[in-house]
């Protein structure tokens, strides 16, 4: 650069300028019109060529960009990051339109493939959004959880160790009508699991520690002997795999059923539900009543489950079913968020003859009156009139399922809660939404306490306490069946029996109070441990031992644990050295040597024959 | 155009190459959306309507997309202007924090563990891209 700097500033020293090229052609121009030859002369002040300046070579001289920009590779470049930059764009245009696939094979097969990948998130990506959407949060939670409590290794691989594999598959799609198609199957799925990979909590619960293998072909799957298939939707011009579609179309292909009117809920959405969150809510328990399933249908999500498509099939199907029930006691209220709303709902009335129902604390409740019997031969089985509740529940706590599907965690709300969501202005209820939000309450009340009930690892929790023989120990459970440990310290060829007994709760599902068991303090079990209340047990070694409680309702109980020998009468139920039933069916013990005491025994509130609780004997 | 000029222009141009390939990689190496490629793991993203505080699911398209156009961007500039050019310059500023910030989604989104080569191909594009017009251009003009 200090070169040329040089050379110009020579160059400006020589005053005058020289001859420009104008003015060279100029003379030319001139001479050429005088017809005579044209030399280059000099103007009068220019220097002569003749001078000292060196010519200044520019190949060498980078004047700030390069010389040879215009040249065939760099316009192809140029060329290349243009197509580029629109390749890019038409993928973000794309993008607007959301997943899918562009027809209902592909997204069948991009279904398959992330099956074969374990990718959750691929599979989403080609179901129906409506359906999967409102799932994804729950899932979030739930993987977040899982990890928080080392039930899988991280959060964002839920599925390590699990290795699914979609073989041979050939599909073949049938029009059902516009915008709805189904893509029959046929192939294999193959899953193993490699046990390395999973938690070392849940490698600690599984007893077989090499894994499995295993593939069934598409057609064992399917059921009712039907060629298995998926139905696909069209939303919004891209095709996704409906979970609910291809379950209603089961239903209908089940029943030899006639066609269903596809599309027809969301394309009538406008006039469907009802015109407020109560308003549906009431709806749908009147025509329950009145078994108008049309209108119990039309007041589902259109999206969401499309039964009303399904109204002619399901009426047909249930033609011949009598709902038998009464609303004697009703209220509704919504707490509304948007085109959302939670309904709190608690309703009452008659069903049968004379039993009753009601939606409260979470369940439903249904009550049963026995009238009771007199047997005149047998008067001891006579049985007095009793009423017997059972629920059907959706709980937010506990050890699935017994918990979340039955009257276990002593709600008080006194109510039910019910998700209602509007669409076209129109308020429909969400059986979806509903579980769902219960769904992720249990999500989030899933406790050490409930993954470690449900992985069988009682060694894993803190003990409540110590166990002290002829002590009675007095706690409450929070839900049914989650497990409550206590330590004991016992001797080889000890033998001891439990007493157990709850404080009879709201609920009387299961008839009973619980199950009470003892194992080694490291969890391993042994032959005679497996219940404990009633039945003496034979300890096999000397050393730390856990007694473990699960109660079939939530609330308090007492146990209390006797060395067999001191066991008060009455307490040893079952087992050689328990009472025996005689012809009469009464049951007879020995509380002492020659002595022999045979008592009625309570008949079972659920019904049958088997004793499953005896009237113990005022001390 | 000397030695110097051409390694710049052509270790921008890799850089660019980087940056658009990582629109066809996986950005995901494990976990939910490690089957899908580049542009399928957002679409399905934000399809499904997941978003990050802040980020909703239109920016994340935005701001994901503007990484493989960055990457056909930089083989323009480089066409016209050479990797020496203040214009390049100021485009792979552009270029490393648009990178950077997707990148920086994608890893709150999973963790850095879980990163695919798609991210790391990004990420390797704008540091080429950041090296030729910073670096190597310098280098050739002083020459």
């Amino acid at each position: 650069m200090s070169e040329l700097r040089e050379q110009l500033e020579r160059l400006a020293a020589r005053g005058a300028p020289g001859r420009g090229a104008d003015a060279v052609v100029a003379a030319a121009i001139d001479a050429a019109d005088r017809g005579d030859a044209w030399v280059d002369q000099p103007t009068r002040g220019a220097r002569s060529m003749d001078d000292d300046l060196e010519p200044i070579d520019l190949e060498d001289v980078v004047v700030g960009r390069p010389a040879r920009r215009g040249r065939k590779p760099f316009r192809a470049l140029a060329a290349a990051g243009l197509a580029a930059l629109v390749g890019v764009g038409v993928l973000a245009v794309s993008a607007l339109t959301g997943g899918g696939a562009s027809s209902a094979e592909e997204a069948v097969r991009k279904l398959a493939d992330a099956i074969d990948a374990e990718d959750p998130l691929a599979a989403a990506d080609v179901l129906a959004p409506s359906e999967v959407r409102s799932l994804r949060s729950t899932l979030d939670e739930a993987s977040r959880r899982a990890a928080e409590l080392e039930l899988v290794e991280t959060a964002s691989s839920p599925l390590a160790g699990i290795d699914l594999s979609v073989d041979d598959l050939e599909l073949d799609g049938e029009s059902l009508a516009d915008g709805f198609t189904r893509v029959y199957l046929r192939g294999a799925i193959r899953g193993s699991t490699d046990v390395t990979d999973f938690s070392e909590l849940v490698q600690r619960a599984i007893d077989d520690p090499s894994g499995s293998s295993d593939a069934v072909d598409l057609r064992d799957l399917s059921p009712a002997g039907i060629d298995p298939f998926v139905v696909a939707v069209r939303e919004d011009g891209r095709w996704y795999v409906s979970a609910a579609y291809t379950v209603l179309e089961y239903i209908r292909e089940a029943n030899d059923a006639g066609p269903a009117d596809y599309g027809s809920a969301v394309a009538s959405a406008a006039e469907l539900g009802a015109e407020s969150p109560e308003a549906a809510a009431r709806a749908m328990v009147d025509a329950l009543a009145a078994e108008d399933w049309t209108r119990a249908f039309s007041l589902l999500p259109p999206d969401e489950i499309p039964v009303y498509d399904y109204r002619s099939v399901f009426a047909e199907l249930l033609a011949d079913t009598e709902t038998d029930f009464g609303v004697d006691e009703w209220s509704a209220t919504a707490a509304i968020d948007g085109d959302e709303a939670l309904l709190t709902v608690h309703g009452s009335g008659r069903f049968g003859d004379g039993e009753r129902w009601e939606l409260t604390d979470e369940c439903l409740r249904m009550t049963y009156t026995y009238e009771g019997y007199v047997d005149e031969e047998f008067p001891e089985y006579s049985q007095d009139p009793y009423t017997d509740t059972t629920g059907i529940c959706l709980s937010g706590s506990g050890a699935f399922p017994y918990s979340f599907f039955f009257d276990a965690t002593g709600d008080d709300s006194g109510s039910v809660t019910v998700r209602a969501v509007r669409q076209d202005g129109r308020w429909f209820l969400s059986p979806v939404g509903t579980t769902l939000d219960k769904l992720d309450q249990w999500v989030g009340n899933f406790d050490e306490r409930s993954l470690y009930t449900m992985l069988d690892l009682p060694e894993e929790l803190d003990a409540e306490g110590t166990v002290t023989v002829g002590e009675p120990i007095s706690a409450e459970a929070n839900a049914a069946w989650l497990m409550y440990t206590y330590q004991f310290a016992g001797t080889e060829g000890q033998r001891i029996v439990g007493q157990f007994a709850t404080e009879q709760s709201r609920s009387e599902t299961f008839g009973s109070y619980g199950d009470v068991r003892i194992v080694h303090a490291d969890g391993r079990t042994f032959d005679e441990g497996w219940s404990i209340d009633g039945y003496p047990v034979t300890l096999p070694e000397t050393g730390e031992y856990l007694i473990v409680v699960q109660t079939f309702a939530p609330g308090p109980y007492t146990l209390t644990i006797w060395d067999e020998a001191d066991a008060p009468a009455g307490v040893v139920v079952y087992g050689s050295d328990a009472g025996t039933i005689d012809e009469n069916g009464n049951y007879c013990y020995q509380p002492a040597p020659g002595e022999e005491v045979c008592e009625l025994v309570a008949a079972d509130p659920g019904g049958g024959t088997t004793v499953t609780s005896i009237a113990v004997p005022d001390e | 155009m000397n030695r110097a000029s051409r390694s710049a222009d052509a270790v921008a141009v890799a850089g660019g190459g980087a940056l658009l390939g990582s629109a066809f990689a996986h950005w995901v190496r494990r976990g939910p959306g490690h089957s899908l490629r580049g542009h399928e793991l957002v679409d399905a993203i934000v399809g499904l309507g997941d978003t990050l505080p802040g980020l909703t699911g239109a920016r994340l398209t935005v701001l994901w997309y503007l990484v493989p156009a960055s990457g056909a961007l930089t083989w323009i500039v480089i066409a016209l202007t050479g990797a020496a050019s203040r214009t390049a310059r100021v485009f792979a500023v552009v270029t490393v924090v648009v990178t950077a910030a997707t990148v920086a989604a994608f890893v709150r989104m999973t963790s850095v563990s879980s990163l695919g080569a798609g991210a790391w191909l990004a990420l390797g594009g704008a540091a080429l891209v950041a090296i030729a017009t910073f670096a190597l251009a310098r280098e050739s003009s002083d020459a």
